[in-house]
């Protein structure tokens, strides 16, 4: 039975499981990334979205595997080319929810070029980048989120490149919907995923995804002692307030960081176009031609 | 004010004269002199009588005013390539006219036209040698200055002269002219239409003499007047493609300007990505959620596409992407043609990656290509790539119609209910081609992926695996193979010299081979337009009637013969011509290959029909009887 019949026919939502494929995960053994397959199918039941309608675009990297354990359409492209092929996805069949997501590298390092172009356009798309500070799936070289003076395979005497902000840069981009989310914990990380799919608009979520092959086990009390929730009463519609929050280095915010409900959606803007292409009449295609005949 | 009519004109005496039923003219100058706006209403004007045309424009590198020239051709009968040597040069400044002067040779008699206030006197003209040419001294910016009252008219002042001396179609001009301005006011349409008509008075008062030129047509219906890349934007709309991205580039940026125009009306969205990369990405994802899709671009952006080429290619995801071939390598001459972006095309993915290659040879080819390119990409999920080039992209050229229903397009197979059980995404079956879902489809959900994969689409490291899926993919080539119907034939089979060419180089074999006929010389034309796969069977049961073949092509290197080599078997004799890109094939550089090349005897009558400053003067009596012999294919 798939989901949306479970769903039409027993009136109650769906269970998690139903949303994974019989694929077995390639990922390590403490992987951060299990959480996030485990949240995203969670997500999807919550939901109640059927499977058909939904379709996950990754790039490459170890996270970018996500769309083969799960039962929903899914794309495993090229490294980098998330977020433009969702792009693609989402504007072709705007019904769909569509979710991008990768790992760091995938997103901030090569496919970087296109974050604020997805963010300026607003489509509406969920994006989940598992931020493991690493290169895992080429065996441990340096990432745009490795912290300066870390020793790997690319860097014998420690990084020296300094890494990036991701939520900082998302912030300058004007994304609509920007979260911060920790492996460690799916309860949250699965409300996130939720917000972030209703949100009408691009949704960034920052998931800190630890890997421990080739960070150390110690990346997730590291996290842990950094990771702090928004205090309450924090107004995520506050541009400054969202600025300060990713500015603040000696902690790692969770929850929603920044919201912006009044920009229309990409396919709304489209939407809008094709009205106002079709506003003094439209003759059919076969007589195009006749507009070339002086 | 009010319209001032021309008194009549004496008329030439034909046969004095050079009576001819097809013109080229050229226009040089400078950024405010009008020059291509002169050249569109020419173009215009032609189409609008029923004549054939072919407008080609040349820029130099300023991005408004600076030098420009444009080219018209126009004939009674077909014209098929930009016409060698000119008939008449306007020249409005001979510092412009040097950059274009090679584009711009006259024919030995030709008219030039230039400037009465210019220094220059007529023996002082930077001109081709050895030319026996009329020059005239025209006021065209006094005219415009002291009849109008304003300078800016000089070039339509200059049209109303040529239509008076060479008897170019008057009713078009006013119509083009009434067209062009529509949007303005009474007055600017008045005013640019007593420049047409005090530019003919000026001619039929101060012309008295005979000029070497004496244009002769019959007016026809209206004719179609487009671009390649305009045609191709048409051809894909109607082939049902409703997603485009693109990125501007020169010189393809049309298509996605036609396409954002018309895509919003047919519920189609066109994207102007951030880059190439993300545009074919975008198309890649519109065609994954089931959409006909496609990007267009040049050299430069097509190399910046090859990973996703490949990556639709093992997907199996439908997807058409135009090149629009500009002269390389890196940004090389963005504003001029050439063909040496073909062994890309074919082999420019890594990988064992499955591209199908299609390639119009002229503008309104470029409308029916685009019907083949969806229907091959659609019907076998595969990435097809049309390589058109600039000539053919950038020129305006006029035609009957377009059938519009003549091209059958396939739609993109998906699973029976039945088959939906149990699906596999990529089944192995007889063509290769699995019936495919897409997001949204109930019980179809599979995963794409550019890893190698298994029949269910499930990742695979294993070898023997993945060669079941290249062989199964390779499968789909074998079919596309035995379309026969994209080949043009031209001249008498069992011809012994045959003309090979690809794309916009079909003009000047196609013309060559029709002088050729006209004179008794045996010669044969082919061009296929598929280019992968090789029609391998049929250019081989051609090659085989043949004792000498001539390969043609604009590429330094020779890309299309090296290919023909690496595929085919070749006639014992085979001539190569091959050069960059950046200027294009002259007819009279074809014509002297056959010349070269025939084992015939060709006698100096023979020689007289095939003398491209003259070509297609079909109004003079030929001077040898005509000595058609054997089957013609199609001229």
């Amino acid at each position: 039975m798939t989901a949306s019949e479970s769903v039409a026919q027993s009136g109650s939502k769906p269970s998690a499981k139903e949303y994974k494929s019989t694929l077995k995960p390639i990922w390590c053994s403490g992987c951060g990334n299990y959480a996030v397959l485990n949240a995203l199918t969670q997500a999807f039941a919550d939901l109640g979205t059927p499977r058909h309608e939904i379709a996950v675009i990754t790039g490459i990297g170890c996270s970018s595997r996500l769309p083969g354990y799960l039962s929903t359409y899914g794309f495993n492209a090229l490294h980098g080319r998330a977020i433009p092929i969702a792009t693609g996805v989402k504007l072709a069949n705007p019904d769909l929810t569509v979710i991008a997501a990768g790992g760091d590298g995938d997103g901030f390092s090569i496919g970087g070029g296109h974050l604020p172009h997805v963010a300026r356009r607003n489509v509406d798309l969920t994006y989940l980048v598992m931020d493991n500070r690493i290169y895992g799936l080429t065996k441990g070289q340096m990432s745009p989120t490795t912290p300066l003076d870390s020793y790997t395979s690319t860097t014998q005497y420690g990084s020296y490149d300094p890494p990036v902000n991701m939520v900082g840069f998302m912030l300058a981009y004007k994304a609509s919907f920007i979260a911060r989310a920790f492996a460690g914990n799916i309860k949250q990380l699965t409300s996130l995923i939720v917000q972030g799919v209703r949100h009408r608009g691009f949704s960034f979520i920052h998931i800190l995804s630890p890997c421990i092959t080739y960070r150390g086990k110690e990346e997730y009390d590291i996290i842990r002692s950094a990771a702090v929730d928004l205090p309450d009463g924090y107004d995520h519609t506050d541009l400054k307030a969202a600025w300060e929050i990713s500015e603040d280095s000696s902690r790692l915010h969770l929850g929603v960081i920044y919201t912006n409900d009044n920009l229309p959606s990409y396919d709304q803007r489209l939407a809008d176009v094709e009205k106002t292409a079709k506003a003094k009449g439209v003759v059919p295609v076969e007589r195009l031609i006749d507009e070339f005949r002086p | 004010m009010g319209v001032i009519t021309a008194p009549e004109r004496k008329k030439v005496v034909p046969w004095e004269t050079r009576t001819t039923n097809q013109i080229t003219i050229g226009i040089a100058g400078s950024g405010g002199d009008g020059v291509i706006a002169s050249g569109e209403i020419l173009a215009s004007a032609a189409a609008r009588e029923g004549l054939y045309t072919i407008l080609t424009k040349s820029y130099g590198p300023t991005i408004r005013g600076g030098e420009s020239s444009c080219r018209v051709r126009m004939g009674h009968n077909r014209v098929h390539s930009q016409g060698d040597k000119l008939d008449v040069l306007v020249c409005f400044n001979w510092d412009d006219f040097k950059l274009f002067k090679n584009e711009l040779l006259l024919k030995k008699d030709g008219v030039v036209l230039y400037p009465e206030s210019d220094p220059l006197a007529p023996e002082q003209l930077p001109l081709n040698p050895g030319l026996e040419p009329r020059i005239l001294k025209v006021p065209f910016l006094k005219l415009a200055k002291d009849e109008l009252g304003n300078p800016l008219m000089k070039n339509i002042v200059m049209l109303g002269v040529l239509a008076s001396l060479f008897d170019l179609p008057r009713e078009g001009l006013e119509s083009a002219i009434r067209h062009r301005f529509a949007r303005k006011s009474a007055q600017i349409i008045d005013l640019n239409l007593r420049a047409l008509s005090i530019g003919e008075r000026w001619a039929a008062e101060n012309v008295r003499e005979h000029l070497p030129v004496n244009f002769f047509y019959t007016t026809a219906p209206p004719k179609l007047l487009m671009t390649g890349n305009e045609a191709i934007a048409l051809g894909a709309l109607h082939s049902g493609c409703r997603f485009m991205a693109g990125y501007p580039i020169t010189p393809a940026t049309e298509i996605m300007e036609l396409m954002g125009k018309y895509l919003p009306m047919f519920d189609g969205t066109m994207v102007q990505a951030e880059d190439e990369i993300a545009a074919i990405s975008m198309t890649v994802g519109a065609s994954f959620a089931g959409v006909p899709s496609m990007t267009a671009s040049s050299g430069p952006g097509i190399s910046l596409m090859q990973e996703m080429i490949g990556a639709a290619s093992i997907a199996e995801l439908p997807l058409v992407i135009v090149n629009v071939q500009r002269v390389g390598p890196s940004t090389g001459i963005p504003t001029k043609s050439e063909q040496a972006d073909l062994l890309q095309a074919v082999y420019g993915g890594h990988g064992d990656d499955l591209r199908i290659v299609l390639a119009p040879c002229d503008v309104e080819d470029c409308y029916e290509i685009a019907h083949h390119a969806f229907s091959i990409a659609e019907g076998y999920q595969v990435p097809v790539i049309v390589l058109s080039d600039q000539f053919i992209g950038q020129r305006k050229a006029s035609f009957l119609s377009l059938d519009v229903d003549k091209i059958p397009v396939e739609k993109r197979k998906t699973p029976t209910r039945n088959e939906l059980k149990d699906y596999l995404r990529f089944r192995m079956t007889t063509t290769g081609v699995s019936p495919v879902t897409s997001p949204g489809m109930k019980g179809g959900e599979y995963l794409a992926s550019g890893i190698a994969h298994a029949e269910n689409g499930f990742p695979t490291s294993a070898a023997d695996l993945n060669d079941f899926m290249n062989r199964k993919r390779y499968r789909k080539l074998e079919h596309i193979r035995q379309r026969h119907d994209l080949n043009y034939y031209y001249g008498l089979k069992g011809a012994a010299l045959g003309l090979l060419g690809w794309g916009s180089t079909k003009g000047v074999i196609r013309e060559a081979v029709q002088m050729c006929s006209r004179a008794g010389i045996d010669v044969a034309g082919m061009v296929p337009r598929m280019l992968n796969p090789l029609p391998s069977e049929d250019l081989e049961d051609w090659f085989k009637t043949l004792s000498t073949l001539v390969v043609m092509e604009m590429s330094h290197t020779g890309q299309f013969l090296k290919y023909l080599r690496s595929q085919l078997t070749l006639p014992a004799r085979v001539a190569h011509y091959a050069r960059s890109g950046g200027s294009l094939i002259p007819l009279e550089d074809v014509l002297n290959l056959v010349i070269e090349h025939t084992e015939e005897e060709i006698s100096d009558n023979q020689r007289e029909i095939i003398d491209p400053e003259d070509i297609f003067d079909l109004n003079r009596p030929p001077k040898v009887q005509m000595l058609v012999r054997g089957e013609v294919c199609e001229v």
